[in-house]
């Protein structure tokens, strides 16, 4: 049941991971307001990244069960482009929390660009210790984000906590893969660590939600659809980058990495 | 598991309730008003009144077969087969041939002349068999299915182990179970209701908790673990309760008694032999 051999994440270092990543991109001119990964229904396909990432926000959005009016929370909305998709695709109001200052100010910019100011907001937050009250929200999404968190189980008790009665939590998880390797691929062990993240255990997972007193819902494995097209698509772009500490090249044809959606209610 | 102690289906008693359930159902027609289908009812908006039993068994059996991703000349082991309806519909939708068993004998009679009579008898097959030990050899099946079964055999486990044996790689299996729902003490004892269920039905509830655990422990790969709670049992159970009520005979438990009860849940589960 170890749900990783690398080590827990530490949320300000993730915090200053993703500022970093961000100044970044905003220097070279790459900016992207999605930060996860893609989901192709057909990964052979020549869906382009750009709609893939939107289709990926979808299959969270669209198991959400909100309308007009409804309170939604982004556990990790990264740079917000996920929030902003939700709000237009529903009508819901979104609240995004990320543990990178540098993300949440520029989501704020994004969302007053977009001129949806009061139907989406931003703020710093640990996902551990949610600056929030009890009872405050009709759903909740994780997307890829509970990975950079040192405790799981922590987290979704907050989720469950700031739920309403018959809310629902939609996540999606990078995860091991059965059948477990006895020793774990080096480049699995890179891409951790580097990335700060840790796998999910898909055998400890159900268990964990309903610790947490959620009630699971749906779980659902969608390796197929997104981590091997992922990483062979990050492998062109990135090219013969030298001295890189990871390269996504290899991790591909390596089919120890799954992805899994869950989805779970506050009963 | 619960703390409440059902006792472990046997399978000839098994086989022997099926055969009576024959015996005392066959000269009504309600079999046919299920589509020879002998399971719960799958009704995509529960609240639906306009679709009857008869089209939402079809429409569960047609969320398996969906998840068999399997085609002309394929191979499908349906595991507790019932009186072949499902068999017949896997035949008609996808082009694959169809191996059904069930312990029940009188099953395996019905599901033969039945099928002729559907003019599919050469694309599926009927044999009495024991799912603890299958009578077939390793990687025989393109896909396996256990719409409602499992629950009724003593270990989970070993049925799964046996699938994943007569599984080719790649393959998959579908199956429906029942499950106690969170939240759920599992020092607690099982809703009476439940557990009265349990002992007329010869079933055992599963621990969703230790579902994918489960399959990975047998060689499987979980794909899916899906509540359907709110689409099957309730309509089922009053659909049920119309039947029984044109029956003019005692019933060994009364249905009435599960309306409400929330902790009787129904997962579907997608899993493949990687």
């Amino acid at each position: 049941m170890t749900e990783t051999a690398s080590v827990a994440p530490e949320p300000e270092a993730v915090g200053e991971l993703y500022d970093r990543l961000l100044e970044a991109e905003l220097e070279g001119g790459a900016f992207d307001p999605n930060l996860h990964i893609g989901y192709w229904e057909d990964p052979e396909s020549d869906l382009p990244r750009a709609e893939a990432v939107v289709r990926f926000t979808d299959q969270h959005v669209d198991r959400l069960g909100v309308g007009p009016g409804a309170r939604v929370l982004d556990l990790g909305c990264g740079v917000g482009g996920p929030a902003l998709r939700a709000v237009e695709r529903t009508g819901a109001h979104l609240t995004g929390v990320s543990i990178s200052a540098g993300q949440v100010a520029h989501a704020n910019r994004l969302v007053a660009d977009a001129g949806l100011a009061g139907l989406a907001e931003f703020r710093h937050g640990n996902a551990m210790a949610l600056p929030f009250d009890d009872e405050s929200f009709d759903a909740v999404m994780a997307i890829e984000s509970l990975i950079h968190m040192p405790d799981r189980e922590q987290v979704l008790s907050e989720v469950r906590r700031v739920l309403k009665p018959g809310g629902r939590l939609v996540l999606t998880e990078l995860s091991e893969r059965a059948p477990r390797p006895a020793v774990r691929h080096p480049a699995v062990e890179e891409f951790c660590r580097v990335s700060m993240l840790t796998l999910a255990d898909p055998d400890a997972y159900v268990p964990m939600l309903h610790r947490a007193g959620l009630r699971l819902r749906l779980f659902l494995d969608i390796t197929d659809h997104t981590v091997q097209r992922n990483f062979r698509d990050l492998a062109k772009q990135i090219g013969d980058v030298d001295g890189l500490l990871f390269h996504p090249r290899d991790l591909v044809g390596v089919h120890e990495v799954g992805c899994f959606l869950a989805v779970a209610d506050r009963p | 598991m619960s703390k409440t102690s059902i006792p472990l289906p046997v399978p000839e008693n098994v086989g022997k309730l099926y055969d009576q359930i024959l015996k005392d159902e066959h000269e009504y027609d309600q079999f046919e008003k299920f589509n020879h289908q002998l399971h719960i009812g799958y009704w995509d908006d529960p609240s639906d009144q306009s679709v009857p039993m008869g089209e939402a068994v079809v429409r569960l059996t047609d969320l398996m077969i969906e998840r068999l991703k399997v085609g002309a000349g394929d191979h499908v082991l349906d595991l507790g087969c019932g009186i072949g309806g499902p068999a017949s519909q896997i035949v008609m939708n996808t082009g694959a041939n169809v191996t059904g068993v069930s312990i029940s004998e009188e099953q395996i009679k019905l599901a033969a002349r039945l099928a002729a009579n559907k003019g599919v008898a050469e694309r599926a097959k009927f044999q009495r068999a024991d799912a603890m030990q299958l009578p077939f050899e390793d990687e025989s099946f393109d896909a396996v299915m256990a719409l409602e079964s499992i629950l009724h055999m003593p270990s989970r486990e070993q049925v799964l182990s046996e699938a994943r044996r007569v599984l080719k790689p790649g393959g998959r299996l579908v199956l429906t179970d029942f499950f106690t729902r969170a939240p759920h003490n599992h020092d607690a004892e099982l809703h009476p209701a439940i557990e009265g269920f349990c002992r007329v039905a010869m079933i055992t509830m599963a621990d969703v908790d230790d579902y994918a655990a489960m399959l990975h422990r047998v060689g499987l790969r979980v794909r899916e673990l899906r509540d359907i709670t709110e689409q099957t049992m309730d309509r089922t159970w009053r659909a049920t309760l119309e039947i029984v009520a044109l029956n003019d005979r005692p019933v060994p438990y009364d249905l009435n008694d599960l309306l409400g009860v929330e902790e009787f849940g129904c997962l579907l589960v997608a899993a493949e032999r990687p």
